[in-house]
């Protein structure tokens, strides 16, 4: 199952080639809708490898998902729910070459955080739109995300 | 990077009943967010409305698809000399939008002159919802919300241990007018979370506002006699619609912003039975 509440977070999403390059407006894009699949799955697993390797080093959001995502991991806190579907994405090229502005559009579903002894920490007991804006450079053959924010749209 | 401020925040309060407040979140938008980019077709926008509101006889501006002088398919978007690269550049799918032209500009050494240079780009093709402006986070933390009115019950000074107190906030709305990066804004926020210091070392948060009597949803019991202060610390979220924005739309603002509201101190005692004389 690829999308929808019932899809498992704990399996990485797909890279795509455009993670390859070359830095275009397309590839951009899709650079960024792969960023944002990567997020239940570092929240569900700690696994941090590939969001690291995306990760720009002023970037706030990065550092605070994969804060996120090693606490989950080193506390037994248990996740469940949270898949993101994502939707329509544009980007456009910014000034500066090989620097790019995009923007998804996203559905993330409904999630809980739960404590190693039973306790919730966090419910979010409604599917929600989202729309997230990143900032993106291509450069020495790599993509990063140099930083990004994301503001929910209302419930989905 | 220029960055422009909320400027002379002007207070509405609006006395909408707010039932059931929206606690639209998510656990990716609740991460922390990076300050918002400005790109180069909003920056680009803000010059141009600069201009026309200043105009200035030694530049001029022009809204078109090429600037391409050479091609003999295609009849040149507009007059005059342009400096490469010449119409190249990306169209964007914006959604239901039309994307807006790319931005050209060509200055002169004096307005008697009619040496203009070449035509420059600006900026490209770019979607509507990239000439509007965005909200940074620190722009909402300056809002000057009023905390929302506080009351518990019974609301006599003297309250008993054991009983519960209940405690509830008048949730409402408030909306502003304001103005960022020179445009027009509407803005509306509301509460979304409720943190009640009991001022004995116990807290309650909760996402309803609580309700008068007879409702014990959202209340406290103190279990020794002391002197008590509670305090609300709100969390408020907000959209905001700008003037300028043909379709009018409420957009989400980045974050969150908290009010405080202190209520009167007052006393917990214990009732004691005449017959422990």
């Amino acid at each position: 199952m690829t999308s929808g509440p019932d899809q498992d977070v704990t399996v990485a999403p797909t890279p795509p080639a455009a993670l390859d390059g070359p830095a275009t407006a397309d590839n951009a894009m899709l650079v960024g809708k792969y960023f944002i699949q990567l997020i239940p799955y570092v929240i569900a697993t700690g696994e941090t490898a590939q969001w690291d390797a995306l990760s720009g080093p002023d970037c706030k959001f990065c550092a605070s998902a994969r804060e996120l995502g090693l606490e989950v991991a080193t506390e037994g806190q248990r996740v469940t729910g949270g898949a993101i579907d994502v939707g329509f994405g544009h980007a456009s090229e910014a000034e500066e070459e090989g620097v790019f502005s995009a923007s998804i559009d996203y559905v993330e579903h409904p999630s809980q955080r739960i404590a190693a002894d039973g306790t919730v920490l966090k419910d979010y007991p409604e599917a929600t739109t989202a729309r997230a804006h990143l900032e993106l450079r291509w450069a020495e053959g790599s993509w990063k995300i140099l930083g990004a924010s994301s503001d929910d749209l209302g419930s989905a | 990077m220029r960055r422009a401020f909320v400027s002379s925040v002007v207070l509405v309060l609006a006395f909408t009943a707010a039932s059931a407040v929206p606690a639209f979140a998510s656990a990716s938008t609740e991460l922390e967010d990076d300050e918002a980019h400005l790109t180069d077709a909003f920056k680009a926008n803000l010059e141009l409305r600069h201009w026309r509101a200043h105009p200035d006889p030694l530049v001029e501006y022009a809204h078109a698809p090429l600037c391409n002088v050479g091609s003999q398919y295609l009849a040149p978007g507009i007059d005059g000399e342009c400096s490469p690269p010449n119409g190249t550049v990306p169209v964007p799918a914006c959604g239901d939008d039309s994307p807006v032209e790319p931005l050209w500009r060509r200055t002169r050494p004096s307005a008697a002159s009619d040496n203009w240079s070449r035509w420059e780009m600006l900026a490209g093709w770019a979607c509507p919802q990239d000439l509007l402006p965005p909200f940074p986070q620190a722009d909402f933390r300056r809002l000057k919300i009023d905390p929302l009115a506080a009351h518990r019950q019974p609301g006599r000074d003297e309250v008993l241990v054991n009983k519960p107190l209940i405690v509830y906030a008048d949730a409402e709305h408030r909306t502003f007018r304001t103005s960022l990066f020179t445009y027009g804004i509407d803005v509306d926020v509301y509460p979304v979370e409720y943190a009640w210091d009991f001022g004995d070392g116990e807290t309650l948060t909760t996402t309803s506002p609580g309700s008068p009597y007879p409702s014990f949803d959202v209340a406290h019991t103190y279990r020794e006699a002391t002197s008590a202060t509670v305090v609300l610390t709100t969390t408020w979220k907000g959209t905001y619609r700008v003037d300028e924005d043909p379709d009018g739309e409420w957009r989400d603002i980045s974050g969150t912003a908290t009010t405080t509201t202190t209520l009167d101190p007052f006393d917990v005692i214990e009732l004691r039975s005449r017959l422990d004389g």
